[in-house]
């Protein structure tokens, strides 16, 4: 499991309990970063840039440090 | 605010353009308003301009006629012809008075004839006599023998003068001269038009110094340095302060001048000034005048007011009825095109896109489902394929 998946997992926790829409919160971090959530597999190799882009967004969107 | 957004950009542009429509329509109620002013004050300074004519005509009629029954009286022609000054005045002085007191006659005279051209006797100042008399009056009296009249100037005011022939079994034994002074036109002419006046004389046909002699004998304040040329001689105000005129007597057109607007307290009022003319034909002053148009002026004050209001409210129900409108066609329509295609991205690929109206935004819409339904397709397409290579 990479770091971006892993990643991906964090910010799904998070939706789920800050109890926000999954599929509005995914779309608008994956809009922001450019990374399509359904598209990170346990097995998609790590991008430093991508991983850095979606804990921007995910800060921008929810507000959380990951 | 987002100044970014279609609605704010459009909603301002709107309020610009209101504003600017307002400032316009202000300035028109002004110019307006001036443009009345002005044909107000025109027409006042050409009523006021009759008005005085036709007193001075009247009076000088008035002078005329009872210096012509006083030029037929035996009794004053015989005493004259006898140089009997003392017998002459005992005769006229009764008939002087009553003269004055009726008919506001302030002056008569007994003159000797050319070249001698002296005062013989003056019934209103006796103990004045044989002086050369070399007004305009007396002189076109002379040259045509005929009545000559005119409104002259003394040391300190204006007078209306009748002169006439005085003649003996045909012939010309003097002149006898009437008149008065005309301050009381002032007065008639508030009585009658409604404005405030004051008649203002150039400081050259007047004598300083009795000036301020005749203003001490009448407990007033000597003006004689209010103005830089002119004197105001008699006014209707009781606050002559509002009255001011700096301009030159010599530079008042024919047909008047108006001086624009002054206010007094609560009052405005619009000012003008006509020019008045001696026998001689020259300008030796003017009649300023003073017309009240508070109430012109508080409609005026009171329209722009309105409309202001009226173009405030107009911009607020602008506004409201613009959001509305704006917020149903457009913003809340993209807005939902923004959620569909943030959650597609988030996977929801279910839910759609409903084309709302024929208009613009619905072709928008019906473009934006098909392009939605492509992604989609090439999303699931990728996940399978992702799905079986995993596997």
């Amino acid at each position: 499991m990479g770091q971006l998946y892993d990643l991906r997992m964090k910010i799904e926790r998070i939706i789920e309990e800050q109890k926000m829409d999954p599929f509005k919160a995914k779309g608008a971090i994956g809009l922001s970063s450019g990374v399509v959530f359904a598209m990170v597999r346990p097995e998609t190799p790590d991008d430093p840039v991508k991983i850095q882009k979606l804990r921007e967004a995910a800060r921008e969107i929810l507000n959380v440090a990951i | 605010m987002n100044f970014s957004s279609i609605k704010v950009k459009i909603i301002l542009t709107i309020l610009v353009c209101l504003t600017l429509g307002a400032i316009g329509i202000l300035y028109l109620i002004d110019a307006s308003y001036q443009n009345n002013i002005n044909l107000i004050a025109k027409e006042s300074v050409k009523t006021s301009e009759e008005a005085f004519k036709n007193l001075e005509a009247n009076d000088t009629n008035m002078l005329a006629a009872t210096l012509e029954a006083l030029i037929r009286d035996d009794r004053y022609r015989n005493l004259f012809m006898a140089k009997d000054r003392d017998g002459l005045y005992k005769a006229a002085a009764p008939l002087f008075e009553e003269l004055k007191t009726k008919h506001r006659i302030t002056h008569w005279y007994f003159h000797n004839p050319e070249p001698e051209s002296t005062a013989f006797l003056r019934v209103h100042k006796k103990e004045q006599f044989g002086d050369v008399i070399k007004r305009y009056t007396y002189q076109q009296a002379v040259k045509t023998k005929e009545l000559a009249a005119g409104k002259e100037l003394g040391k300190t005011a204006f007078a209306l003068r009748v002169v006439h022939p005085y003649y003996a079994n045909g012939k010309l034994i003097g002149y006898m001269e009437l008149g008065e002074e005309i301050d009381h036109f002032l007065g008639i002419m508030r009585q009658q038009i409604g404005n405030e006046y004051g008649l203002l004389i150039k400081k050259d046909y007047l004598d300083a110094k009795e000036w301020a002699s005749v203003r001490q004998s009448h407990g007033l304040r000597n003006n004689w340095n209010d103005f830089a040329d002119v004197v105001l001689v008699n006014s209707t105000v009781k606050d002559n302060s509002i009255i001011s005129f700096d301009g030159d007597i010599e530079s008042i057109p024919n047909n008047g001048l108006v001086l624009g607007e002054v206010k007094n307290g609560n009052s405005v009022f619009v000012r003008g000034v006509f020019p008045v003319r001696d026998a001689s034909g020259k300008k030796v002053g003017g009649v300023f005048f003073l017309q009240d148009i508070t109430a012109i002026y508080n409609d005026m004050k009171s329209m722009q007011t309105k409309i202001t209001v009226v173009i405030a409210g107009l911009m607020l129900a602008i506004i409201a009825i613009l959001t509305y409108i704006m917020n149903k066609l457009v913003i809340r329509r993209l807005s939902k095109l923004v959620d569909v295609a943030t959650v597609v991205v988030g996977g929801d690929y279910n839910t759609q896109i409903t084309p709302s109206a024929k208009d613009e935004i619905g072709q928008f819409e019906s473009l934006f489902e098909q392009f939605r339904q492509v992604f989609v397709s090439l999303m699931k397409e990728l996940e399978e394929k992702m799905d079986r290579k995993s596997a």
